[in-house]
């Protein structure tokens, strides 16, 4: 293993994976073979890294993944899923490549784009060429630069303008069990000028196999454009899961982010949102939940570039086990940006002796004219809201079940669809549960 | 460095003296493990202390600059154009205040420092009325009488070797960081306190440092030490422009406090930021830790920095003893083109160990201003609490604030809390001030020192007075 080099490694394997690209126009073939240069330029990140300080990159890199094969599953697949996954609108993919049979696309207004790049790719290579590179805000991130390079093909969601759709979209990204693979998973989703949105970006395996997910998703809302994006990460318990997300918010743009993190053995989200006009606005919330050995990491990053901009974001974590939870937060306000607005929060509950938290909230402020604040905590559920239960008979699980419950609830209230929030209230539970803790359930 | 070199200098050692006067007392730029020997030597120092410093030297030349993390941009430095050795130097002495810089005397004015201590700090010459020899010979027999030990660096190596040998470096170890192994190896001064078991210092040891603060050194080195029991508080530096010709200051402080014993350091640093265009300026690279070795014993760290081009500068605490009480209070102001990167760290080792972080940054003109802390809880830190509150001020829009907290929790019986705020100054209270008669200055200084009040207060009394004073003169010319 010492002699191991992920760079070599994934340029053989992308040389292995030519018939994969086999029909790709030209301008495609030299932006993933940029991306690829890219990322044998950039190196797996040092220990010394300053955003690799919590999270080992070699834990991720040093293991000759092999690219995931194309594989079709059937749809009582979906059901081991155990989540109500909407019929329809929806787009699966399988190992990162579009399942046709499993998607269903009913509901959708007229001019509502939604399939894979490769489909589009003969009619509409010319908008497509400059969204499949690597996006600007990861130029310096190899994880991305590696998910362009290998991603066999991306869903593509593009919203004409003023158009909005009234049913929630999911694009389901499943991986297929297998040892040792890599699956790229890729979204690319355009709410033009005045479009509205509502999507949920999955990442789920079936099976517990040992695998890497290097995701890529990339979301632009248009000047007054509206966009509502959850991403549920409820990958099996083997996988690696790597996630860059990008969002770009035009003029008076609204752009709601929702991250659940309940899965996989180690995972960690890079989610840069950049609030690139004026008045534009962001929020994000983030959960994650932890047990046994999983590491979560979440990096989120708001970056206000012009004035009027206004963010709010609250990250929650919930550790039990042996479990550590990284939340790392920036909140950038250039000098143009003035009249800009931030509200960061990161709460934290640690709930047992072997867990770890690290928290790192930041705010890097180059204009004056401006509000910007956040907050950490860190610590254990209240002695005194406990004896307040306990004192109305309630059980020592039973209480602590409760009060978890209530901290899970403020950024799971938020899910609209009552069948999912109860779903992932349920599954965040029985992951505590598991360590030993909140036991007890939902009543 | 060739022998012949060295015995050139060892010569001209013994030619010139030590401490005579000393323009040709000084070593050729450059560092090497001879230039190394030489300032042992002339220190008279034992072996033990010399290989002391070879070992940090050694260190030093397996690190590399930290150049990665910190919000600071500066040309690069060259060790080897650095002088390292230098006796100090006598001052042209003035005859009179009124031969003094009108620009350093208006300064001293509206700081409000006594004219007996004007003349000290403008090394005008002391009358009678305000001998600085007596005055100290008074306040060391006081200390004595207690068994305090307050000593230059060197003397302490001679009079109270055991006490140096077994606590320098237990906190700051020699290859703790470039800038401490760096100073480990050439530091030529600085203090060694030591407080004897339930005595409480009966003064400031700021005052008498005060008189005796000329020419502290390029490579400080302070070593404070209090036994069981017992209590010092310890003011470094002073309200007065410094103005210095070394540009890299690289100091260590290290701060020992055993069982049930409390130190309080206070700093208040002012030394020149550079001009308004961002030329020139000194670079402070400070290394600054407190371990609470003892049980209940506490160290509070108090700054108020003002001055400096670059300020690189986290004064720690490491609360091993059980009950163990950390503080950091804090100011930076950075104007003009100044640049500070400053914060603390908080290592909770024992259980019910217990850290207060007070930090207020405030931003003038082209200053970029980061705050960077550690709050970290150990395993076995069982009830241990953090409280830190860092907030920002921003004053005109070239300027920037930065928050960079880093927590780190491995025990959920922890509590630790954060928060952070930035904004400008309010609109609304500058112009209440200002229809009530104040000039927009003024009004300025005026909010600064209220949005500074917590920390300001943890000051000893009289330089909390003058520290106010200082935030409003540094603040000129940056409003409006």
């Amino acid at each position: 293993m010492s002699t191991f080099s992920p760079e070599r490694h994934w340029a053989e394997a992308f040389a292995a994976a030519a018939d994969v690209r086999a029909g790709e126009p030209p301008w495609l073939e030299a932006t993933r073979k940029g991306a690829l240069a890219r990322f044998a330029e950039l190196g797996v990140p040092a220990r010394k890294h300053e955003e690799w300080k919590y999270t080992r990159a070699e834990r991720i890199a040093n293991h000759p993944w092999q690219p995931a094969a194309a594989a079709s599953i059937g749809a009582e697949a979906l059901d081991e899923l155990e989540l109500p996954v909407a019929a329809a609108p929806r787009l699966v993919f399988v190992n990162g490549r579009l399942a046709p049979d499993l998607s269903r696309l009913d509901g959708l207004p007229p001019g509502v784009v939604a399939t894979n790049a490769g489909a589009l790719l003969p009619r509409d290579g010319a908008w497509l060429e400059p969204r499949l590179d690597v996006p600007v805000p990861f130029t310096d991130r190899a994880f991305a630069a590696l998910a362009v390079a290998m991603a066999p093909d991306a869903a593509v969601v593009r919203i004409p303008r003023d158009v909005s759709v009234e049913a929630t979209l999911w694009v389901l990204f499943v991986s297929a069990p297998g040892e040792d693979v890599a699956a790229s998973p890729r979204l690319i989703v355009e709410a033009e000028p005045g479009a509205g949105l509502r999507l949920v970006e999955l990442h789920a395996s079936l099976g517990a196999s040992r695998q890497l997910h290097n995701a890529l998703t990339e979301i632009v809302a248009g000047a007054a454009a509206s966009v509502e994006h959850l991403r549920l990460q409820l990958e099996g318990a083997g996988t690696t899961h790597v996630a860059h997300v990008h969002a770009r918010v035009a003029r008076d743009a609204r752009y709601a982010s929702r991250t659940i993190a309940l899965g996989a053995e180690l995972s960690r989200l890079d989610l840069v949102v950049t609030l690139a006009e004026e008045g534009a606005e962001a929020t994000l919330d983030g959960l994650y939940v932890a047990a046994q050995t999983q590491h979560h990491e979440s990096r989120t990053c708001v970056d206000h570039q012009r004035p009027h901009g206004t963010s709010r974001e609250l990250y929650k974590g919930v550790l039990a086990g042996r479990a550590r939870g990284v939340f790392s937060g920036k909140v950038l306000v250039r000098k143009d940006a003035q009249k800009s607005s931030a509200e960061q929060k990161n709460e934290n509950l640690l709930l047992s002796r072997d867990a770890e938290v690290d928290s790192k909230p930041q705010l890097e402020i180059e204009a004056d004219d401006v509000r910007c604040t956040h907050g950490s905590t860190i610590g254990q559920l209240d002695e005194d809201a406990l004896f307040y239960l306990r004192a109305r008979g309630l059980d020592a699980p039973a209480a602590r079940a409760l009060l978890v419950r209530g901290f899970l609830g403020e950024i799971l209230a938020g899910v609209e669809d009552e069948a999912l929030r109860e779903s992932l209230e349920a599954r965040a539970l029985a992951t505590l549960s598991r360590a030993g803790v909140a036991a007890g359930g939902a009543p | 460095m060739s022998n012949q070199t060295l015995e050139q200098l060892a010569k001209a050692d013994y030619e010139w003296g030590f401490t005579t006067d000393v323009e040709q007392d000084i070593l050729e730029p450059g560092l090497s493990e001879d230039v190394i020997r030489v300032i042992s030597a002339k220190k008279s120092e034992p072996s033990w202390m010399l290989d002391w410093r070879l070992d940090g030297y050694r260190r030093w030349l397996q690190l590399a600059e930290p150049h990665h993390w910190a919000k600071l941009s500066y040309a690069p430095i060259d060790y080897q154009a650095i002088r390292y050795y230098a006796a100090p130097k006598q001052k042209k002495q003035l005859q009179s205040l009124d031969e003094l810089d009108p620009e350093i005397r208006r300064t001293y004015e509206k700081l409000g420092i006594p004219l007996g201590e004007q003349k000290l700090l403008a090394n005008v010459a002391v009358d009678a009325v305000f001998d600085s020899v007596s005055v100290a010979t008074t306040f060391k027999k006081e200390l004595e009488k207690h068994g305090i030990l307050f000593l230059p660096f060197s003397e302490a190596v001679r009079r109270a070797p055991e006490l140096v040998r077994r606590y320098l470096g237990s906190v700051v170890p020699q290859g703790d960081n470039f800038f401490a192994a760096l100073n480990s190896a050439v530091f030529t001064d600085g203090s060694f306190v030591y407080i004897p078991p339930g005595v409480r210092c009966p003064m400031e040891l700021s005052t008498y440092f005060r008189i005796n603060a000329s020419e502290t050194g390029q490579f400080e080195r302070t070593l404070i030490i209090a036994d069981k029991g017992s209590y010092v508080s310890y003011l470094e530096g002073c309200t007065a422009p410094m103005r210095d010709e070394n540009q890299l200051h690289a100091a260590v402080v290290e701060l020992v406090a055993l069982d049930d014993a409390q130190i309080k350091y206070s700093t208040v640093q002012n030394w020149y930021p550079g001009d308004a265009e961002g030329r020139g300026g000194i670079y402070n690279f400070v290394t600054k830790r407190g371990k609470c070795a003892g049980r209940r014993s506490k160290i509070s760290w108090t700054q108020v920095e003002t001055g400096s081009a670059i300020t690189w500068k986290y004064p720690s605490c490491i609360l091993q003893g059980d009950d163990s009480v950390g503080e950091f209070y804090s100011v930076a102001l950075t104007s003009k083109h100044q640049q500070a990167d400053t914060g603390t760290k908080m290592i909770h080792i024992g259980k019910r160990t217990t850290s207060t972080i007070i930090s207020k940054g405030i931003s003038a003109a082209h200053g970029q201003n980061s705050y960077r802390g550690l709050v970290r809880i150990q395993k076995g830190a069982d009830g241990a609490r953090n409280y830190s509150q860092c907030d920002s001020l921003l004053i005109g829009d070239q300027c920037g604030a930065h928050t960079f907290p880093y927590l780190e929790v491995l025990n959920p019986t922890a509590k630790v809390e954060h928060e952070a705020t930035t904004s400008k100054i309010g609109e609304d209270q500058l112009f209440y001030c200002q229809q009530r008669g104040i000039s927009e200055e003024d009004a300025v200084s005026l909010i600064v020192n209220g949005f500074c009040k917590r920390v300001l207060k943890e000051l000893p009394m009289e330089f909390a007075v003058e520290a106010q004073k200082l935030l409003g003169v540094s603040l000129e010319g940056a409003v409006g």
